[in-house]
């Protein structure tokens, strides 16, 4: 490994970090909104509807993430593009990194949701909350401390996948894509992709390092965890 | 003295198996009344039925002067306070808005108002000086001494109490039995279930023995020396068995 070559392209990879990062905490945003949105259609209301929800979670859980790119930026693109209307390659990824992430956050939430035990439920019915009430003021406050590792988790795993978007050729490119640029002008293989895999796990273990704080900033004290590095 | 609860032939059902089967029970106003029963009875589904935090199969319930229905329930939920065997107090909320919560949101009080009822429930069990503690910092006992605190807080017309002690260590029992002492002599109509037989002869009006989903006995507490029946005589044997 030349080491002259990695430090050239991780100074030319690192570039791709705005368009990568826009990628994942967008389609993060994304999925908060239509998960949370799956998981109150499954909490509220009647059949069938959340059938419909789970359908959905089961449709993007149940088919790889690659194939719903192309679907969204070659199939439906397609489609439009016949109407005149043209999506890029960057709207395409944040779409159906969005749309495959509200399947996996609805999934989250539910069983943050469902961890909540069911004497709380009880107890506010006792006290004559309404569900919306419930919902709001005791099981939200609790499930979304629950939910946040997997919730960071999740943002993590965008970062990672928003590299597949780079397949479609996404604008300005990302660091996956600058590093494909720069493999093949300088034939630097191996320095390339390490520098981008050097910056990837960059990223991610500064968010997983965030996750922690943000996870005891918001632990509920007096609440006995195992301490696990 | 008026009637705070009446039940008739009340019914209550987990699928196909009858757990509560024909009950009728009137507490009057400021009646301190004890159940007592071996586990399965049906005494907490009973309890929990008045609310219909169970929902009974049939059966007629009227507690203050409203009959429970679909329509009355919650305003009947809001004149009882309940406290439950394992305190089930919100743990993500401090000690003081685990009582502030119910009174600023379901009774509509202001959140000054609040705060100063819930001030005074916890001078009533002893615990003012834990109200910014978070509810699993505190003791078993201390906990359910705050749940009593967030029903005494509402003003119950009725407080329902399922076995408040069972859950706690035996060397904090007292702490609780105590603060329930001082809540009865408040004049707060109440309906307990517990095995605590010194604490019945202490504080109840009435003790009601069920067996099989049904009343089997009730009197005043002298039945505890003196059962009629033969079901009754063999808990209480068994109960002093176990505590002696």
């Amino acid at each position: 490994m030349a080491i002259e070559n990695y430090l050239e392209a991780l100074q030319y990879v690192v570039l791709g970090v705005p368009t990568t990062m826009s990628l994942a905490l967008l389609s993060f945003v994304i999925g908060l909104g239509l998960g949370s949105i799956l998981l109150l259609v499954r909490f509220f209301l009647p059949k069938p509807l959340p059938w419909l929800a789970s359908a959905y979670v089961e449709a993007f859980r149940g088919t790889p993430l690659l194939v719903q790119i192309f679907i969204i930026y070659f199939g439906v693109g397609g489609y439009l593009k016949s109407y005149g209307v043209n999506i890029d390659p960057f709207t395409a990824g944040v779409i159906a990194l969005g749309l495959n992430s509200a399947a996996y956050q609805a999934e989250i939430f539910r069983s943050a949701v469902q961890a909540i035990p069911m004497e709380q439920y009880l107890t506010a019915e006792a006290y004559a909350f309404t569900k919306t009430q419930t919902f709001r003021h005791i099981i939200m406050p609790q499930a979304l401390r629950i939910a946040l590792p997997a919730l960071m988790n999740e943002l993590v795993l965008l970062i990672k996948d928003s590299s597949l978007v780079a397949v479609i050729g996404v604008t300005p490119p990302d660091i996956f894509r600058r590093a494909d640029y720069y493999s093949a002008s300088k034939f630097a293989y191996f320095e390339a992709y390490m520098a981008a895999a050097t910056i990837y796990f960059v990223i991610c273990f500064a968010m997983v390092k965030i996750s922690h704080l943000i996870e005891r900033k918001y632990a509920i004290p007096g609440y006995l965890r195992r301490g696990i590095i | 003295m008026s009637t705070i609860v009446s039940v008739r032939d009340l019914h209550v059902s987990y699928g196909a198996l009858e757990v509560v089967k024909g009950v009728d029970l009137d507490v009057a106003q400021g009646e301190k009344v004890v159940i007592m029963g071996p586990s399965g009875s049906g005494k907490s589904t009973f309890l929990r039925s008045l609310i219909w935090l169970v929902k009974p199969r049939s059966g007629r319930v009227v507690i203050d002067g409203v009959e429970v229905s679909p329509r009355t329930l919650m305003e009947v939920r809001k004149k009882v306070g309940f406290v439950f065997q394992h305190y089930n107090l919100f743990p993500h909320l401090r000690v003081v808005d685990n009582i502030v919560l119910p009174l600023v949101k379901v009774h509509k009080l202001t959140r000054a108002e609040a705060l100063q009822r819930a001030e005074e429930a916890l001078r009533v069990v002893g615990l003012l000086e834990k109200a910014r503690s978070y509810p699993l910092q505190l003791s078993g006992g201390q906990q359910q001494r705050v749940a009593i605190a967030r029903a005494l807080a509402i003003r119950p017309r009725l407080l329902m109490l399922d076995e408040p002690t069972s859950a706690l260590d035996p060397e904090l029992v007292e702490e609780v039995l105590q603060v329930l002492e001082d809540v009865a002599r408040r004049g707060t109509t109440m309906l307990i279930v517990t095995h605590e037989v010194d604490f019945a002869l202490d504080v109840a009006d009435r003790v009601v023995f069920f067996d099989g989903g049904k009343i089997v006995e009730e009197g005043p507490p002298d039945i505890l020396y003196n059962p009629a029946t033969e079901r009754f005589r063999q808990f209480l044997k068994r109960l002093h068995k176990r505590t002696a």
